[in-house]
């Protein structure tokens, strides 16, 4: 399916009517259509409508971290309250969302100077988590190892089922070429976690992590403040968890440039410093594939609706920076000193 | 496309679109390869710097649902008036583009996008590209270097190979300095606009009147690039008069460093080698051949 119908189909399964509009205090003069939210043109100004997936708990967490943050940090989304005074609204079926729109524009991660910017920022956002609740639900302390397992598991599990296949696809023939190679990527990176101080540092080192770090989820407006927009995926996690997410969106499409991720440490040290410790904790989260695992669960799982030339354009490409991702891991040890 | 209307006298099919005949004037229907979005952020461009007094650059119609552009079958066109583009590698054109460049640089200049448009931004890339480029020379000098025998396209390239890559670090060093990020600093506070792409289709003429008519990768940017694009594009010996006719209007000061090390990469020679590095195609000798006299590699 073409990624602009996949939006499409998410987006029709709003309810767009005026009883849900009139469970917020702004009249809405128009609604239109972006990626899979709403813009609606209001009395109050521009607003976000967004339909989420995850459970009223998660968003009442969610929104109450976000205000703890904004004490600190304040350029962050706001979840506009219902007239009955909560962060969302439940109309047939959906749970639906409100923020502001933020006037700005998207981050870009070719420009050093929007780089540096996005980094520190990043840094003031995860100090502003000092004193934050945490509690069972989006919380990923202690389990980075046991995730990595159980990821293991299933990239064996792929390795096995396409084995199985008579008929082999394309997808398939690639998928065995590389699989040995990037299971035993994550064996490393388990391996360096286990070996590190994650579990110490996961006694008091942990922040509200955005968990993606996408370069259009970080807004830069007319005064040159970053702001963080979609929250989704964000959980109490340690800080590391972040940089690689961030360090991996920058360089990916860059040719796994260390100079990149050079420029982010020294951005986010200048605010928050990272011990040799945390450092390590940090290689050992950049040497797992997440992109090959992402690319081999969605294929056979079926948790995304492209067609089989898509998945095979995805993961040739994935194959296809190998040697510039393992020149990237070397040089990024041999300057972080480990 | 079928067009009709009572003023329509005629309507011919061009290479980028249709030129249509009306009863008192002459309209150019161009298909344009980019988005609505970011036509829109042109347009608003183009009606600033129009607004301030700058009117050397193409303008777009608005059509009767008020918007600057039309879809047809999945396309964007927009309507324009005819022009007369002319070559800018006659000395006499590419220094009024000079005149032009910095005319728009210093009237586009802190320009706000509305709300709902989606400003397009182009700090860096130009670099993070230059960037992969050189890497994509050092894998190929290290491939080279490892191997005794030589195909065709390989033993074409290696006597260049030394002054690609001096050219190219030279222009590194400047680009990665710190003066470097402090330019674009400056150029992000005052809000830079560029044309970003300069070429043969860039200038235009109307009723004796010069234009600039390739618009549509205005971006915010730094002007140096822009300059250092146009500098490029033209005569070797007409830099210094290019530069020197661009600074009477000039925005700002130049970085004249900067502005060198975007001249010195050599980026045409460079995307030949990736582009044999991906393809591994020896016709690409011929290619190799007339990048390195654009780039004036030696």
């Amino acid at each position: 399916m073409e990624y602009k119908f996949r939006d499409k189909v998410y987006l029709s399964t709003y309810m767009l009517d005026a009883e849900l509009f009139d469970k917020y205090n702004f009249l809405v003069e128009d609604a239109v259509p972006i990626r899979s939210v709403f813009i609606l043109k209001t009395n109050e100004g521009l607003k976000i409508l967004k339909k989420v997936d995850y459970k009223i708990e998660e968003i009442e967490y969610i929104y109450e971290v976000l205000n703890h943050i904004r004490r600190s940090y304040p350029y962050i989304i706001n979840f506009k309250q219902s007239v009955e005074g909560k962060p969302y609204v439940e109309y047939e079926g959906g749970v639906y969302v409100v923020f502001d729109l933020i006037e700005g524009r998207e981050c870009i991660y070719e420009n050093p100077v929007d780089l540096l910017g996005a980094s520190r920022s990043l840094a003031k956002l995860h100090n502003a988590s000092n004193g934050i609740k945490v509690k069972d639900i989006r919380n990923n302390l202690y389990k980075m190892d046991s995730n990595i397992i159980k990821k293991i598991k299933e990239l064996n599990m792929c390795r096995d089922f396409a084995d199985l296949h008579v008929n082999k696809t394309d997808f398939d023939r690639l998928f065995l070429e590389y699989a040995d190679y990037y299971i035993e990527q994550a064996n490393l990176s388990l391996k360096e976690l286990q070996e590190s101080d994650y579990r110490k540092l996961c006694r008091d080192k942990y922040v509200l992590c955005h968990h993606d770090l996408a370069h259009h989820n970080i807004i830069v407006d007319n005064e040159d403040n970053y702001y963080f927009v979609d929250f989704d995926y964000c959980m109490i996690d340690l800080p590391y968890h972040d940089l690689c997410n961030f360090i991996t969106k920058a360089i990916k499409h860059n040719m796994w440039n260390v100079d990149m991720a050079d420029t982010i440490l020294q951005g986010y040290s200048m605010i928050r410093k990272l011990e040799p410790n945390e450092l390590k904790v940090l290689y050992a989260y950049l040497l797992f594939p997440q992109d090959f695992y992402d690319i081999t669960i969605s294929y056979y799982m079926k948790t995304r609706g492209w067609d089989e030339d898509e998945f095979f354009e995805k993961l040739k490409r994935k194959a296809e920076y190998k040697e510039d991702r393992e020149k990237f891991l070397k040089d990024f040890k041999e300057l972080i000193q480990i | 496309m079928e067009l009709k209307g009572d003023k329509i006298k005629k309507v011919e099919k061009v290479e980028d679109g249709y030129v249509v005949y009306m009863l008192d004037k002459i309209y150019h229907l161009k298909k344009v390869n980019i988005k609505e979005s970011e036509l829109l952020f042109i347009n608003e461009v183009i009606e600033y710097v129009n607004n301030k007094g700058f009117d050397n650059i193409i303008k777009f119609q608005r059509l009767s649902n008020g918007k600057p552009y039309m879809k047809y079958e999945g396309d964007v066109y927009v309507v324009i008036d005819n022009y007369n583009l002319i070559d800018l590698k006659k000395d006499i054109n590419a220094l009024c583009y000079a005149s032009l460049l910095s005319k728009f640089h210093a009237t586009a200049k802190g320009f706000v996008a509305k709300f709902e448009i989606k400003p397009s931004v182009v700090w860096g890339k130009r670099l993070e590209k230059y960037k992969n480029l050189y890497r994509v020379l050092e894998k190929f000098i290290d491939e080279v270097s490892s191997k005794s025998k030589h195909n065709e396209f390989e033993q074409q390239v290696i006597p260049y190979l030394d002054e690609l890559k001096s050219r190219s670090k030279k222009s590194m060093k400047v680009l990665r300095s710190f003066s470097y990020i402090d330019l674009l600093e400056t150029s992000m506070k005052n809000k830079e606009i560029v044309l970003y792409d300069i070429g043969k289709n860039s200038l235009a003429e109307k009723d004796s009147r010069h234009f600039i008519y390739n618009v549509f990768d205005i971006s915010y940017g730094l002007i140096e690039e822009d300059l250092a694009v146009l500098i490029k594009k033209c005569n070797k010996n007409l830099k210094e008069n290019i530069i020197d006719i661009y600074k009477e209007n000039s925005p700002r000061e130049l970085n004249i460093d900067v502005l060198e090390a975007y001249i010195l990469f050599p980026e045409n020679t460079l995307k030949v080698i990736r582009d044999y590095v991906k393809q591994r195609d020896l016709s690409l000798i011929d290619k190799f051949k007339k990048a390195s006299i654009k780039d004036g590699v030696r």
